[in-house]
């Protein structure tokens, strides 16, 4: 029993040298990284190139220290020497990688929910803007600039704190395109030849759940990945390589997790099809804008305003129309009078109060070769079927075609100053004003003790009268207490409800998450009643992720319960009452992502709702394989802070690892295939010529069928991947691992308990019999 | 219910794997994985040590006492449940004084029928939601009826079925401590002794 006091020993100098412990993670994983990273960058090259580069081996087992307790012979001796190495890449790097990528993606996150602006142009505006080389009009001017913002943005939040965000961002949409998800629908099929898009809303479509065996295969969004992944592989001077630099961008700041992963967490997030569920696509604001040529711009401005009130058919119903609007006068510095604008500027002024700007543009088209040209930045945020839209084009532009637009820098300087007016003078205010009214008038009044019994007395009179119900009009009785419209499956406007929820969100977009937090927590049971399925699915979903951003106070485990239960609830509801699936892939991802920044308690939460994910059979196989990935990274990068874990959860790692693999291959995709497959064998200690216990992955035949198959880089048939009834002709691998398998004095055990230890489920173990008859 | 019951020593190398399948309630005894899943298990198997290694200094404290442990050595031997589940599969761990663990890897399906799956196309595990998992709520999706019985092939977190598998633990250690004693076999070495297969086998079908 020598080798149990050695352990316990070694857990006593384990608790000693905890100290030590949290700088090892980031080790191990700056090493991994780093091999990712170039892997990345270079796919094509060999394996032996981002080993060579680096200063270490990229040595997963530094992570523990000094204890190796299920290891009491293996290499304490070399691990000294590993760990001089490792230092040394530590102080190469900038920033803990760890970190870095959490926070990438949680800005991500953060940032996606973004107040959206709806931009309604005149006829002159457009053709001036198109003139000028845009094609979406003004609102393709706007767009870019608007996502990132100069400068700090103040937010003051409900209980009168203010904090300053450097990374808002606002979205603009086009008015006109502003459109309910039906019609949507329709031109989604017009222009993209898929039938089923990324519509979220009502559910005309066939959902994924019921009637199909699987998930869409073909969504813009599947279709949108698999072209980043086909041009990645190309040049990076190609006409791509502008188009996909945001990503490489990422790559660089955190290799661990791939960029394809972040474009995928973008698309999914990046949806902009109005719903009356969720208000986060309600725009906030409304710019109208009007040129200098226009001969009666007053009245051009009042028309548009008219246009963007209730009575326009372009509102669907439960959309309020009581947001901000913004006037915005573009001034044409080539042909017109400035003294006539500025005349015209003060006149709108006096009319529509101080929401209003001037806007300077040089009329000409601006080229490269300008002095003074700027290039645009491409816009982050697209939804899947616009990327598609905007590929389509481009694919039979010639190749020495820009992808890029240029804009002159004194425009791009009047445009960045007055997106920075508009939001911290009038949209952000606005919103605040907003959120303390509702608060005051609605919120306080339903939390507040005469509220709960308003709620409490609704409830009991949906109970007593729904005995007397008939069938046929069962629900409007069920819900004679409560607003909702169950036709037409929304809350009308006035409705406490529907306030709430945009309550909820105002405060969710102006980064206020403990108030976001209460609201839909207090809506959920209130939705639930009243059987709004859409709303109650939306309600726990954003409470979900509001609980989540709120910066913890206390430990997480009553929240996890919570958290767990209201995903749940979302997750139930998308699926069986709204057939909405692609909502579940949202919330659940996003989820399982803000799980995983939080401590290590919440690690294992993450990886079981990744795991439940991909169990519920709604993700196209390469959103499989990237949940896979991403699983497997999680894993990997786990933080061990409880004192007696030796290793955290290298060994999920590694079999996520195989799994993501075996993904990749059946996509075709060599280079992902085996550098997933690296990462496993490194994980399972393979590398190590001395760890005589851990070969075991060698002799398995799943192991060794993914090791050819990425080696010879073909595959008859996928289905081929497992099946080894078929037989495989891989006498040179076996003759490579004969040599390790030859160190281990039982090798000879080895066939032989295998091939008993299979029942009368028939395998030809050719593999086994055929390495030692050589 | 299919068993994949392996044993690994303390360098996570197996030293002894066996498949069967459930003998109760008509079961012939013969294991019935899905023919893509199969060698997967191993895998599975040795990604759930990680909850072992966890696990196993969590649960006791006795542990970091180092003179008791010589004179208490049996006591530790340690059966910890349901330690990890992998898309319906659940595996059981029991623990001896070496830290050699024995594993048990098992898929609940009605007996004599092979566990009916829905493989989406082109996924590479066939992602199997089988069974509910009875202790949480999952989504919609094939709930199949075999919950509702308390029988030990089917339902594979009944109280029954953890006391099955604990004495079936209880037996194989005890056949394990005799088939170690023989000087020709190393503890951190393969089994390959036929009659020590053979035990066990029928140890699975005793209890299993």
């Amino acid at each position: 029993m020598s080798r149990s006091g050695l352990r316990s020993s070694d857990s006593e100098t384990e608790a000693s040298n905890s100290t030590i412990k949290p700088l090892e993670p980031q080790l191990s994983r700056n090493s991994s990284k780093a091999t990712s990273s170039n892997l990345r960058q270079s796919p094509k090259a060999t394996l032996s190139s981002p080993y060579a580069s680096q200063k270490s081996p990229p040595h997963p087992q530094p992570q523990s220290t000094s204890s190796p307790s299920p290891f009491p012979t293996s290499t304490p001796l070399a691990r000294p020497s590993l760990r001089g190495f490792e230092s040394s890449s530590v102080t190469s790097s900038t920033a803990s990688p760890s970190t870095t990528c959490d926070q990438v993606i949680r800005d991500i996150i953060v940032r996606s929910f973004a107040p959206r602006v709806a931009v309604c142009a005149s006829t002159d505006t457009e053709e001036f803007l198109k003139y000028k080389g845009f094609k979406d009009g003004l609102c393709g001017l706007v767009r870019p600039y608007g996502e990132r913002l100069q400068g700090k943005v103040v937010i003051r939040d409900s209980i009168g704190g203010s904090k300053a965000w450097d990374d808002f961002g606002i979205r603009f949409v086009d008015f006109e395109q502003l459109q309910l998800p039906k019609a949507r629908q329709s031109t989604l099929e017009t222009s993209v030849s898929s039938t089923r898009g990324q519509v979220s809303g009502f559910s005309d479509e066939p959902d994924a759940h019921g009637s199909s065996p699987g998930p869409d295969l073909n969504t813009a969004l599947d279709r949108v990945l698999n072209r980043y992944l086909s041009t990645k592989n190309e040049d990076a001077n190609s006409t791509w390589g502008g188009y996909l630099d945001r990503g490489c961008r990422l790559a660089e700041s955190s290799p661990n997790v791939s960029p394809l992963y972040y474009h995928y967490l973008r698309k999914l997030v990046s949806n902009a099809v109005l719903v009356p569920h969720e208000t986060f696509c309600h725009p906030v604001t409304c710019l109208i804008a009007v040129s200098s040529h226009h001969p009666t711009p007053i009245e051009a401005l009042r028309q548009l305003y008219a246009s963007t009130g209730p009575g326009s058919d372009r509102v669907p119903t439960w959309m309020s129309t009581e947001y901000l609007r913004y006037y915005v006068l573009i001034h044409d510095e080539e042909h017109d009078d400035i003294v006539k604008s500025t005349a015209l500027f003060d006149l709108m002024k006096r009319h529509f109060g101080l929401h209003c700007h001037l806007l300077r543009l040089r009329a000409s088209q601006c080229v490269p070769s300008d002095d003074d040209s700027a290039r645009i930045p491409s816009c982050e945020w697209r939804s899947a079927e616009e990327e598609l839209n905007d590929i389509r084009p481009r694919a039979s532009i010639n190749d020495t075609e820009i992808a890029e637009a240029y804009i002159h820098e004194s425009d791009a300087i009047a445009v960045r100053a007055f997106l920075r007016e508009m939001v911290t003078q009038s949209i952000v205010p606005f919103m605040e004003n907003r959120m303390m009214t509702w608060n005051d008038q609605v919120a306080s009044r339903r939390r507040g003790l005469s509220g709960r019994f308003m709620s409490l007395s609704k409830r009991w009179a949906g109970f007593s009268s729904s005995k007397n119900a008939t069938s046929g009009s069962a629900a409007a009785t069920i819900s004679s207490g409560s607003n909702y419209d169950h036709r037409q499956c929304f809350y009308p406007l006035e409705t406490p409800e529907a306030t709430m929820r945009q309550l909820g969100d105002y405060a969710f977009m102006l980064r206020d998450w403990k108030l976001a937090f209460s609201t839909y927590d207090f809506l959920r049971a209130d939705f639930s009643h009243d059987k709004a399925w859409a709303y109650q699915a939306a309600a726990n979903e954003m409470a979900a992720i509001a609980s989540l951003l709120v910066p913890p106070h206390f430990n997480s485990k009553p929240r996890s319960d919570t958290v767990d239960q209201m995903l749940n609830n979302a997750s139930y509801s998308y699926l069986a009452r709204c057939s909405i699936p692609k909502n579940v892939v949202r919330c659940v991802t996003l989820t399982m992502e803000l799980l995983q920044n939080r401590d290590y308690g919440a690690l294992d939460d993450a990886t079981r709702w990744g795991a439940r994910l991909l169990e519920m059979n709604l993700l196209t196989p390469l959103e499989r394989t990237l949940v896979s990935e991403r699983l497997a990274d999680c894993y990997a990068s786990c933080k061990s802070v409880a004192l007696p874990i030796p290793r955290g959860r290298k060994r999920q790692a590694a079999l996520w690892n195989v799994l993501a693999s075996g993904c990749w291959i059946r996509l075709d995709r060599w280079s992902h295939a085996q550098h997933r497959l690296q990462l496993a064998s490194d994980l399972y200690f393979m590398n190590e010529q001395s760890a005589t216990g851990s070969s075991f992955i060698i002799t398995q035949p799943l192991w060794q069928k993914l090791d050819n198959a990425v080696k010879n880089r073909s595959l008859e048939r996928p289905s081929a991947l497992l099946d080894l009834g078929q037989g495989i002709s891989s006498e040179q691998s076996f003759h490579q691992e004969s040599e390790q398998l030859n160190s281990f004095p039982d090798s000879s055990q080895i066939s032989y308990a295998n091939t008993d230890g299979f029942t009368s489920q028939d395998i030809t173990r050719p593999d086994a019999t055929n390495l030692y008859d050589t | 219910m299919s068993y994949y019951f392996s044993i690994i020593g303390t360098r996570d190398q197996p030293l002894f794997e066996l498949e069967f399948g459930t003998s109760k309630q008509g079961g012939d005894g013969v294991a019935r994985f899905n023919q893509d899943a199969r060698h997967l298990n191993p895998f599975i198997v040795n990604s759930s040590l990680d909850f072992v290694d966890e696990l196993q200094w969590t649960n006791n404290q006795m542990y970091f006492v180092v003179p008791y442990l010589r004179f208490r050595s049996l006591s530790r031997c340690r059966y910890l449940k349901r330690v990890d589940q992998f898309a319906s599969s659940y595996v059981s761990t029991f623990l001896t004084p070496t830290s050699t663990r024995f594993m048990l890897l098992h898929l609940p399906h009605p007996p004599n029928t092979a566990p009916q799956s829905t493989p989406s196309p082109n996924s590479f595990p066939p992602f199997v939601p089988y069974t509910s998992n009875p202790s949480s709520t999952t989504t919609g999706g094939n709930r199949s009826s075999s919950s509702s019985s308390t029988s030990i092939p089917n339902n594979p977190t009944s109280p029954q079925t953890e006391e099955a598998i604990r004495q079936f633990f209880n037996e194989v250690f005890e056949i394990w401590t005799k088939a170690i004693m023989s000087p020709f076999c190393n503890i951190e070495e393969k089994l390959g002794s036929p009659v020590f297969k053979q035990r066990v086998a029928a140890a699975g079908k005793k209890y299993l």
